[in-house]
């Protein structure tokens, strides 16, 4: 404990008990001395990699079945709340107006704001300029070792030479067993257009804020904000003061609206967390397999939710339930409480146009509804998002050989091939179709994340009693992506607002 | 990766991900029972339980109700808490503490010493205030985790950590007096 964490310990103490200052020569005398009494307590690390192996193992024997998708940032749609529109183009939202807005939502109808609110405009070719590369995307996130499940059918995934962890770990996935996977399409691979269209979703519209109101409503000799030129609200949460009323973040530089539970108000407020509040007691606490409804009742619960609320569904697929607790309430079987959530997903796939939007994993994203079970009422909604975009087109790879190579070795990120592997799985492949792969970006100008067109082979038969988590290989399209590397690549280009166009929601 | 998201992974079904969770606690559920037990094969016994029990029960965490690592440290705590009520059969856990020297349980001897003296100016203080004075100087906890992982209030337990600071600042005092009284004696 560093000089720094004792003072503000210290600082705690006085703020509740102001007297104490005066001793504070003793005080941290006796702050130094406990702390120099802490026992040392370093953990064993054959203990801990032997205690991972084992959990790994747990995991890998009570969890197997594929995984379906990811939740990850995904593309929606402008969202509507009870007749507050949230037009993140150019609202001038002034927090006193807001406060009284939000007063008079209950004596207002509902409003919908357009039904698809789907914008594309059309700029010239290459007009994002550098788009993220593989290595970007290898480098912020998906990293050079998959989440693809390790001994539960998924494949571990090394994109450069191991490093001292990978073989750590390497270790760990051996004792499990390895599987080798090969991915075979028997098709013919045919180039894509030569040209094919990004899109990038305008992001970063943070709200100008008319700051001599914000004074005027601040204006309780806090401090005088209205000397803060160039203001903005950057994000703002409003929470819905009834019973089980909700929590909106709002944040307008992402353009997202994520809507949550407002706790207090839906569960008893007893200092538990999650429903488990002994742990010891969870398997008499559970929900059981009877008390899940079904599908359609789910699903009609989140459409129900979603209409209530304004937000249409026109970009979006059919609704689907995530059902892959089921396997594990049969499966479960190490002498613990078995798997029954007590919150389902219902799933609503991101559609653009004709093409659906999947992440570089091969999941599907879009927007994803929580059913809380206990409380028959949807508690979370996540993957809203505005969805207007600049379209520009770019080269797109035509070596069939380079696109062929990739998915034989299931996706951009070559899996790992294990060198005493216990089996080769052969998972076969349908035949690809273009849809788009969402690849964010987090640099200096904020959050940005294009729509890339890209190649979607399903995977459309794995060997019965084997499992594989990926549902999809997707194959990225645009040359620039395997060209540029470490800043390489094309140069950033001003944006040329040429061939504006804006384009009807398809 | 964001937390909240492996754990979704976790509930989807992708449990691998909880080795991520396990490399990010592992050392700290360690200690946070090891600063309880004084003794390796008890924490380490109990750390396995504790993700044991986890992994198991993943599926009911719910992270809009509290904070992961909270749910962890609380799953640990109770399984010290029926540690100790099994080899010491104690009802009122308020007294096991922190200070488990008392002859009847194991504790690592090089760990002894400390123990003794962490006894001599703790032993004074109410045992809920001293599990929050080691939940906060040892484990380096905020009082907001410490609310959660103990079911208290943050004002309760900035109290506890106020009052026992305050009670051992008195010790302190009375200690010194004692000295100069001596040393006026001696001279």
């Amino acid at each position: 404990m560093n000089e720094q964490e004792i003072k503000k310990i210290l600082q705690e103490l006085y703020v509740l008990q102001p007297d104490l200052a005066v001793r504070e020569r003793e005080l941290k005398k006796i702050i130094l001395k406990l702390v120099a009494d802490r026992p040392p307590a370093e953990i064993n690390e054959a203990f801990k990699k032997e205690l991972r192996a084992e959990i790994l193992r747990l995991a890998s024997s009570s969890r197997p079945w594929p995984q379906e998708d990811a939740r990850g940032f995904s593309l929606s749609r402008l969202w509507s709340v009870r007749g507050l529109v949230f037009s993140l183009g150019g609202v001038a939202l002034i927090v006193a107006g807001l406060a009284v807005y939000l007063n008079q939502l209950d004596s207002k109808p509902a409003t919908q704001v357009s039904p698809a609110g789907l914008t594309i405009e059309k700029l010239s070719a290459n007009a994002f300029g550098v788009l993220p590369s593989q290595e970007l995307i290898q480098s912020s996130g998906r990293g050079g070792v998959s989440s693809g499940g390790l001994g539960v059918g998924g494949a571990k995934t090394l994109t450069s030479a191991p490093s001292a962890g990978d073989v750590e770990s390497q270790s760990d996935v051996d004792m499990i067993g390895g599987v080798n996977y090969k991915f075979v399409y028997s098709g013919n691979i045919t180039p894509p257009a030569e040209r094919l269209d990004v899109l990038k979703r305008l992001t970063g519209q943070a709200v100008k804020l008319e700051t001599t109101n914000l004074a005027g409503f601040l204006g309780q000799g806090l401090a005088d904000i209205g000397t803060f030129s160039g203001l903005k609200i950057q994000s703002v949460s409003l929470v819905q003061d009834s019973d089980h009323g909700y929590q909106l973040d709002v944040n307008f530089d992402m353009g997202t609206i994520a809507i949550s539970e407002l706790w207090n108000q839906w569960y008893s407020n007893d200092g538990s967390v999650g429903s488990c509040v002994d742990p010891a007691n969870c398997a008499t606490e559970q929900l059981t397999e009877a008390d899940i409804p079904d599908d359609d009742a789910l699903i009609k619960l989140a459409n129900d939710f979603l209409i209530e609320h304004g937000v249409g569904l026109d970009n979006y697929g059919q609704a689907q339930v995530q059902n892959q607790w089921r396997g594990t309430a049969e499966t479960l079987k190490f002498g613990l409480a078995g798997y029954i959530p007590e919150i389902i997903q219902v799933f609503y796939p991101l559609r653009i146009g004709d093409r659906l939007v999947y992440t570089i994993d091969g999941s599907p994203s879009g927007l994803y509804v929580d059913v809380n079970l206990r409380q028959n009422k949807v508690s979370n909604v996540t993957g809203l998002a505005v969805q207007h975009y600049e379209s520009s087109s770019y080269k797109t790879i035509q070596e069939v050989a380079q696109i062929k190579s990739m998915v034989e070795q299931g996706g951009v990120y070559a899996n790992y091939s294990y060198p005493n592997a216990e089996k080769t799985v052969e998972l076969s492949l349908g035949d690809p179709s273009v849809q788009f792969v969402s690849l964010p970006r987090l640099d200096t100008d904020g959050y940005q994340e294009y729509l890339v067109p890209a190649y979607v082979f399903p995977i459309v038969k794995v060997p019965e009693g084997e499992q594989y988590w990926q549902k999809n290989i997707v194959i990225p399209l645009v040359k620039e992506f395997y060209d540029n590397q470490a800043g390489g690549g094309i140069e950033p280009v001003s944006k040329p607002l040429l061939e504006k166009e804006v384009a009807p929601a398809e | 990766m964001d937390e909240t998201k492996i754990i979704r992974k976790c509930q989807q079904g992708e449990m691998s991900e909880f080795a991520v969770l396990y490399d990010r606690y592992a050392d700290k559920i360690y200690k946070f029972i090891y600063y309880k037990t004084s003794h390796r094969e008890t924490a380490e016994d109990l750390t396995s339980q504790t993700f044991f029990k986890a992994l198991e029960a993943i599926g009911s965490f719910n992270s809009s109700r509290g904070k992961f690592s909270s749910w962890l440290y609380r799953i640990a705590r109770n399984l010290v808490i029926d540690y100790y009520r099994t080899k010491k059969n104690i009802e009122d856990i308020s007294d096991i503490w922190g200070l488990s020297d008392d002859g009847d349980l194991a504790v690592d001897l090089d760990v002894r010493q400390n123990v003794q003296r962490v006894r001599e100016y703790l032993g004074n203080i109410k045992p809920e205030h001293r599990e929050v004075v080691i939940m906060r100087l040892w484990d380096e906890l905020s009082y907001q985790e410490i609310a959660s992982i103990t079911g208290k209030s943050v004002a309760s337990c900035k109290m506890s950590f106020v009052r026992a600071m305050a009670r051992l600042r008195e010790e302190l005092a009375y200690v010194m007096a004692g000295i100069i009284l001596l040393i006026n004696n001696l001279f």
